[in-house]
This record gives structure tokens, C-alpha cells and sequence, in this order.
């Protein structure tokens, strides 16, 4: 029996080629969940050594607003999506980078990218020669728009394939075009996803009598549109609505967002029931004949009755209507901002933030793995590592490399602990 | 999650003394007890991949069969998407017999997924559903436990309470709703990536776990910077309208025919696109020069751009943009997508095996080598349940008493 230390993922070795957002999530999670993902960064990708201070103050997104002598190791969002990763530093587009890869690849279980189609080809690292190299490796690629297909080599980011996914039509205010999501939504989405196929990959793997592996490819643009598949069918059966939903539901209201007491503080309702509607009106002292109104008139007087609801929040604090409203059956809840979501109690009851003591950034609480699961929870083992802070315990200890080889990896720039000048 | 079972699982006498095989996908028995949408994303990836899914549901059906727009078939779209492939155990859960077949249907599952909503978490009790190999997850609103634990919520006001709902809409309106039921399918497809993961385990543990999912946390989880910026900026990250973080442009720009998601954010890409137009001075201005200076000057620089945009179609503006690599995408309509050239030549829209009708549906979130992925049907009350209730139920007893509803094909 395998002694379990570690999470549900322990032994599984996963080569971590993607950069931005979907991709470092999607091996973020493999990473909560115990495999050891070994980041392989070039050595230019944190960016330039320094970091102008304005950029610095307006991003938000370095400790104390302070790039110090290593920005390159302290930029908040890396460390958020890097936890619990090793980093080793390689020129894939030098033949000595190219082959060290190469020997991590027969050592490991699991490859993720995140390029556009042409790149791993064009490095003479597509499927095939992966599988020449490792015949058990699982390969997931994580293009925006696939590998075949008019647009495949189309660039795309999260905040466009959100719109071009469909989801945009489906948002935006009664009076106004689409909107975007505040979060690059297909991002997210497509790390859920790419984390998933990995692991339907490897127990495909450890249940085939050969151990073999195989390619995913992850098309961010569709696995997107999974997420709106009823709609899909909806337009084909039915006209599709002409104007923006605002905060409306087609079969539950009132449904809204509501001005509470003091600066830009809402409530979000949902009344599912005339009974929660009973009680909401009860507990805000409307008139009696509001409480009775149907389903049907409260749908067809829905402006009106935004309007009452309104004047009785805006007299009242978020936080105690919220809690007055679940304590009597009503789903209602704050719209939190960002110092909501980092102290919100339930979630600290809940152990859910990873508090994490960076060497180079401080300690700071990170939103941790939103699963629990009982015998192989989630550990933050690590935090998110320096620029190529494992090339010596990667090359020298996994590979054999010597010292000599280091220095001379290190003077040709093939690896690096900090971005070129 | 029961104390006193996790207690059961890791005690030594209960750890297998050798490795058990891995299972394969197509052995795979998953039962699926959803009371919403999220338990149901989860059932239908288990099911388009190839595992055997039981949906049990009452002898009248499941109440989200009615729920919303009806399609071809007389039950819900939504429904119909959901649990495509599963088969469909009606079964009443409230009777004592009910509960006893259930409890043996149980010992045959190698996952059993709840979820709730908008209600609380009260899950099935622990003798019904629990073995020592059996994975089970619960999804629901809040989690199982903690302060909050008994509130109730819908996916607009999980939007709200994860945060995404401040950072979306304009800064001087109301915050504004996202995509319909997105907290459900993420929460979903988070159960499913934790049930995968002590499946995977399972042979070296030799035992299975109890998955404890929320939707507040999941989508809490899906932030790209908001609480990043707080924690090392002191930045109350607000909604910005249709623009981006605090980089431009990166927003949603109206053009002749309808609208683009314009994101070319860094000086090279933007720089390549102003070129083609002939407006590439622009970046020489000082309150254009960098992206954060462009956010901070985005009412003047998108004054300079919309006219241009208006005078040419989307089609213009995204083949000029991707001719020069700059991420610009239509904002596709519904009918718009379906009618996509590039989602057409990759065949990814599918109408189920089988089925007499022409309503097409997504395909599959990704496409494997290795593994098969099959849109089917989802069933009517009681459909594909005869070898389960030919087990179960071998004198059809419960039939006649209608605890179990016979499967009509």
C-alpha cells in the first residue's frame, strides 16, 4: 500500500508550460491537490528586472505598493496562481533547453500548455514527439480556439472569448448592449475544465493494460459555451429576448439588486416563494396588499416593486438585512467587494484561505482550494517559487547535471535566477 | 461530512492491504441525486464521458423536468442538457422500501453526487448512501458547515456573494448580474474535478471520500486579482463599465453591424493594430503611452477610436486585428454562435445519438485521443432503469406499489 502523506495527487509529476491565467490555475489545482508541478518559466517571462514605481501603485498588486530589488518575485497575482509549484528556468528555443525538457518529459506524467497551435510544433515539441519520448504522457493543450478551424490561430484572451462565447448577449443593463463579466470568466472556466481532462487522462492511464497516455485538446472558446448550453438549445425553440436581462429572472421575482445604507453597499435578492415573499414584506412593514400580489403581478410590476423594496434597503445596513432576510428563509445576500470576500467570517470558519508566508512578499491569505475533500485535503505545501529558485534541485538532483553544467547553462542564458537586463 | 465516517475511513483495519486496479471510466457507477443544476453539470460530464449514471428522481419526476423553456421533447431545455445520457431510477426516496433499494444502489456506486439549492444542505442520511470505497460528493450554496451554512441562494446572489457581482456593471449604477446559472456549472464541475481526484486515489488509499463543494467558495476561488489587489495593494477593486482591471483598452467597442471585444492591452499588439488603421501616432501621446495610462485617459482615447468602429463592421475590425495577432473577437448573439464558421468547421455543435429531433447542443468541453465522449438522450421518468430495477426490485413489488416507477420504453 502507497503511504499517503499528501494529497490525492501525490507522485503525479506535472511539466507546467502556460503562462497568463487559465493555464497556471488549471495546474494550480493539480497542485492544491498534491502533484508536484514543476513550472517551466523562460527566462524573461516575469517581465523586465525593474518595474516602474507608477505601474507599480497602479496595479495594486505588489505588497505594500513596493516593487523592492526583485519584483520579479513579488507580483501578487503570480504568487496567488503559483503555489505549490517548483520553477525551473529554460530557453526551449535553444537546442540544450529543448533537450533538458525533453528528459523531464520522460520522467513525468503529465504535460500543460496554454499556446497558441503553432508553438509546440514549431519547437519541435508537438504531440508526437512527446509520446515518442514518454508513450504514458498526457498531454493537454489549451488553445483558444483549438487545433483545426478558420480561427486556430486567432489570439485570444479571457476577455474576449467571453463575448464571442455568447455569454455577453446574455448580460447587460434593461437600457444598455452586452457587458462584460469584472472577471475574464472563460478563463477560470477553462482551468476548471483543464483540470478535469488531466485527470480523467490519468486514470484513463493507470485502467489501460499498456499505461498509455493521451492528447487533450481544450478549446477555450467551446468549453465556454458549455456553460450556456440550455440557452443554445432556448434560441433554436424560441425567439431570444430583445433586451438586456439587468438583474431580472425570468420565472423568480422580485429579483434585484438593492441600495443599502452608506457608500455604494447593495443587497442581492432572489425571492423564490410567495412565502419568502410574505416575508420579506413583512419584515420591511410593506402594506398588506403588497404581500399578496402573484407570481404573475409581481413578474408584470416588477419596476414598482423594485422601487418599494428600495426604499425600504436604502434606510437599512446590508450586513443586517442579510442576515434578517436568511434567518427567515429569503435568499438574499451582501455584494461583497473584495475586503468582504478576504474577512467574510463563514469563509474563516470554513478554513478556506491559504495563508501563505512568500520569502520575498510577506504573508498574505489567498483564496485556497474550494474543495474539501476528507482523507487527502488540500495542502499549501509551498509557496509560489522565485525565478528559477529549483534549476539546481531539478538539474543537479533530477537529472544529474554538475555545477559546471550550471554555470555554463546560466552563461549562455539557457537558465537564469533573474530576468535578463 | 460525518465526523465519525471520516474517522471509519482512515483507521488501518479499514485500508486495503493491496493496491485495487484502477477502474476504468465505462465501469464507472455514479449516482445521481441533484437537486440542482450543479449536481447535474457534474452527473452529465461522468455521462457524456462514458460512466454508467443513474439519475434517481421521484416517481412524478423531477421537478426541474417543467422548470423554464420547454423543448421538442416536453421537458426543460435545461433539463434535457443536464442529464444527457443518464439513465432515470424513479424511485420514492420518502418510503421505507424506497430508501432500501436506494441504499442497495448505493452499494453498487462508485460516486453518489447531491447537491442543493436553493436551499440549504441537508444531505441524504450517512447509512443510506455510505460504503468504504463509495466517493460522494455534496454540493451546495454555502458548504456543510460553518455560520452560514443553513442560508439559502440562487446563482444571482452567489454572484453577489463571491464578488463578481461589485466588479460588474457600470461604477455610478447597480451592480449587474452575470451569464445565467454560472455559480451551478462552475460548482459542478468543481465536484466533478474532486471526485476524479479520489478516484485516482482510491486503489492507493483503498478507500473512497466525502467531497464538500460550495458554490460562495468556488466562485470566491475564480477571481483574477480582486482580492490580490486588497491584500498587497489595499485596492477595493470597483466595476469599471465594459473596460478591464487598470489597463486599456480592454473593452467592448460598437461597430457598424454590432459590437467586438477589443483587447489588445500591451503596446505591441495595439501598436500593430493602430498601424493598419493609420492611427498608430496615437501611442506617442503621453496619455496614451501605456496601458495604465490609457485607463486613465480611456474616455478620451475611445472618443478618438469609436468613429472609426462605427464606420466599419465587425467582420472588418476582427480580420484587420487577427491579421496583425491583436486579440479582437465578435460578441457573438446566440444565433450569431450557432451560425460561427469556426465552430461549424470543427463540428462542435451535436444532436443526440438516436434522437428524433433537431435541436443541437454543445459539444465537448475538450476532445481526448483516448477517451470516448457520447451525447445521448437524457431519459424520461423511469427510462434505461430496467437492469437496475431487475436487481432491485426482482418480485416487482415496489412497482406495483409505485415506489418504483417502471421504465416506459
Amino acid at each position: 500500500m502507497t503511504e499517503f502523506a499528501g494529497g490525492a495527487l501525490t507522485g503525479v509529476t506535472v511539466l507546467d508550460l502556460t503562462r497568463v491565467w487559465a493555464g497556471p490555475l488549471a495546474t494550480r489545482i493539480l497542485g492544491d491537490l498534491g502533484a508536484d508541478v514543476i513550472k517551466i518559466e523562460a527566462i524573461w517571462s516575469r517581465g523586465p528586472q525593474a518595474v516602474p514605481e507608477a505601474d507599480v501603485r497602479v496595479s495594486g498588486r505588489y505588497p505594500g505598493n513596493l516593487a523592492g530589488t526583485r519584483p520579479w518575485n513579488r507580483e501578487g497575482m503570480f504568487n496567488k496562481l503559483n503555489r505549490n509549484k517548483r520553477s525551473l528556468t529554460l530557453q526551449l528555443d535553444t537546442p540544450e533547453g529543448k533537450a533538458l525538457f525533453e528528459r523531464l518529459v520522460v520522467e513525468a506524467d503529465v504535460v500543460i500548455e496554454n499556446y497558441t497551435p503553432r508553438v509546440m510544433p514549431q519547437l519541435g515539441l508537438g504531440y508526437e514527439r512527446l509520446r515518442e519520448l514518454n508513450p504514458a504522457i498526457v498531454y493537454l493543450a489549451m488553445p483558444g480556439y483549438g487545433w483545426t478551424g478558420p480561427s486556430r490561430d486567432f489570439a485570444a484572451l479571457g476577455t474576449t472569448l467571453e463575448p464571442e462565447a455568447g455569454l455577453s448577449s446574455l448580460m447587460g443593463y434593461r437600457d444598455t448592449g452586452p457587458y462584460k463579466s469584472g472577471v475574464a470568466w472563460a478563463d477560470p472556466v477553462a482551468a476548471m475544465h483543464g483540470a478535469a481532462a488531466v485527470l480523467i487522462g490519468i486514470i484513463d492511464r493507470e485502467a489501460h493494460p499498456q499505461r498509455l497516455g493521451q492528447a487533450i485538446e481544450l478549446a477555450q472558446l467551446e468549453g465556454m459555451i458549455c456553460f450556456i448550453g440550455p440557452r443554445v438549445m432556448d434560441v433554436q425553440l424560441h425567439a431570444p429576448a430583445r433586451e438586456g436581462p439587468g438583474n431580472r429572472h425570468p420565472y423568480y421575482a422580485p429579483q434585484g439588486c438593492y441600495p443599502c445604507a452608506g457608500d455604494d453597499r447593495w443587497l442581492a435578492i432572489t425571492v423564490t416563494s410567495d412565502a419568502e415573499w410574505v416575508a420579506l414584506c413583512r419584515l420591511a412593514g410593506f402594506d398588506q396588499w403588497l404581500a399578496y400580489l402573484t407570481l404573475d403581478q409581481r413578474l408584470t410590476r416588477h419596476d414598482e416593486i423594485d422601487a418599494i423594496v428600495a426604499t425600504w434597503t436604502v434606510t437599512q445596513l446590508r450586513d443586517d438585512i442579510e442576515i434578517l432576510l436568511q434567518d427567515h428563509g429569503v435568499a438574499a445576500c451582501s455584494v461583497n467587494d473584495a475586503r468582504d470576500i478576504v474577512e467574510n467570517a463563514h469563509l474563516v470558519s470554513r478554513h478556506f484561505f491559504a495563508e501563505i508566508e512568500h520569502p520575498e512578499a510577506g504573508r498574505h491569505r489567498f483564496p485556497g482550494l474550494p474543495i474539501q475533500i476528507s482523507a487527502t485535503p488540500a495542502a499549501y505545501r509551498r509557496p509560489a517559487p522565485g525565478l528559477g529558485e529549483h534549476n539546481r534541485e531539478i538539474l543537479v538532483g533530477l537529472l544529474g547535471l554538475t555545477d559546471d553544467d550550471l554555470a555554463r547553462l546560466t552563461e549562455t542564458k539557457v537558465i537564469a535566477e533573474a530576468p535578463p537586463n | 461530512m460525518s465526523e465519525m465516517h471520516s474517522a471509519m475511513r482512515t483507521t488501518p483495519s479499514s485500508v486495503a492491504d493491496s493496491e485495487a486496479p484502477m477502474k476504468a471510466f465505462n465501469e464507472m457507477v455514479v449516482v445521481d441525486v441533484a437537486g440542482s443544476a450543479a449536481g447535474a453539470y457534474a452527473g452529465k460530464l461522468f455521462s457524456d464521458l462514458g460512466a454508467r449514471v443513474v439519475k434517481v428522481e421521484p416517481p412524478a419526476g423531477d421537478a426541474t423536468r417543467w422548470t423554464g423553456p420547454l423543448g421538442r421533447r416536453g421537458m426543460s431545455t435545461t433539463f434535457e442538457y443536464l442529464n444527457t445520457g443518464k439513465s432515470s431510477l424513479a424511485l420514492d426516496l420518502r418510503s421505507r422500501s424506497g430508501q432500501a433499494i436506494f441504499r442497495r444502489l448505493c452499494l453498487a456506486a462508485d460516486v453518489i453526487v447531491e447537491s442543493f439549492s436553493p436551499g440549504p444542505a441537508t444531505p441524504l442520511a450517512d447509512e443510506l448512501t455510505w460504503h468504504d470505497q463509495a466517493v460522494r460528493v455534496r454540493i451546495s450554496p454555502f458548504g456543510l458547515n460553518g455560520p452560514n451554512a443553513r442560508w439559502k441562494s440562487t446563482p444571482f446572489t452567489d454572484f453577489a456573494v463571491a464578488g463578481h457581482m461589485y466588479l460588474t456593471g457600470e461604477p455610478d449604477r447597480e451592480p449587474l448580474q452575470g451569464a445565467p446559472m454560472q455559480s451551478l456549472y462552475a460548482a459542478g464541475t468543481h465536484g466533478f474535478i474532486g471526485a476524479l481526484a479520489a478516484l485516482y486515489a482510491r486503489p492507493s488509499l483503498g478507500l473512497g471520500q466525502d467531497i464538500d463543494v460550495s458554490h460562495f467558495e468556488v466562485m470566491a476561488s475564480l477571481h483574477q486579482w480582486t482580492t490580490v489587489r486588497y491584500t498587497h495593494g489595499g485596492i477595493i477593486q470597483r466595476r469599471v463599465g465594459n473596460r478591464y482591471g487598470s489597463l486599456h483598452p480592454s473593452t467592448i467597442y460598437r461597430c457598424s453591424d454590432g459590437y467586438v471585444a477589443f483587447a489588445p492591452v500591451g503596446n505591441e499588439p495595439l501598436g500593430r493594430f493602430l498601424a493598419v488603421i493609420g492611427m498608430d501616432e496615437l501611442l506617442l501621446e503621453p496619455r496614451f503611452s501605456t496601458g495604465a495610462e490609457r485607463f486613465a485617459s480611456a474616455d478620451a482615447f475611445d472618443a478618438i477610436l469609436e468613429p472609426w468602429m462605427l464606420d466599419h463592421t465587425v467582420n472588418e475590425v476582427v480580420e484587420l486585428a487577427q491579421a496583425v495577432r491583436a486579440p479582437v473577437a465578435p460578441v457573438n448573439t446566440i444565433p450569431g454562435l450557432l451560425a460561427d464558421a469556426h465552430l461549424k468547421e470543427r463540428a462542435f455543435w451535436v444532436l443526440p445519438e438516436g434522437a428524433d429531433e433537431s435541436v443541437l447542443q454543445p459539444g465537448p468541453p475538450f476532445r481526448m485521443s483516448g477517451h470516448e465522449w457520447r451525447l445521448r438522450p437524457a431519459p424520461e421518468v423511469g427510462q434505461g432503469s430496467a437492469p437496475w430495477v431487475e436487481v432491485l426490485d426482482p418480485g416487482a413489488h415496489l412497482r406495483q406499489a409505485a415506489i418504483v416507477r417502471a421504465d416506459p420504453s
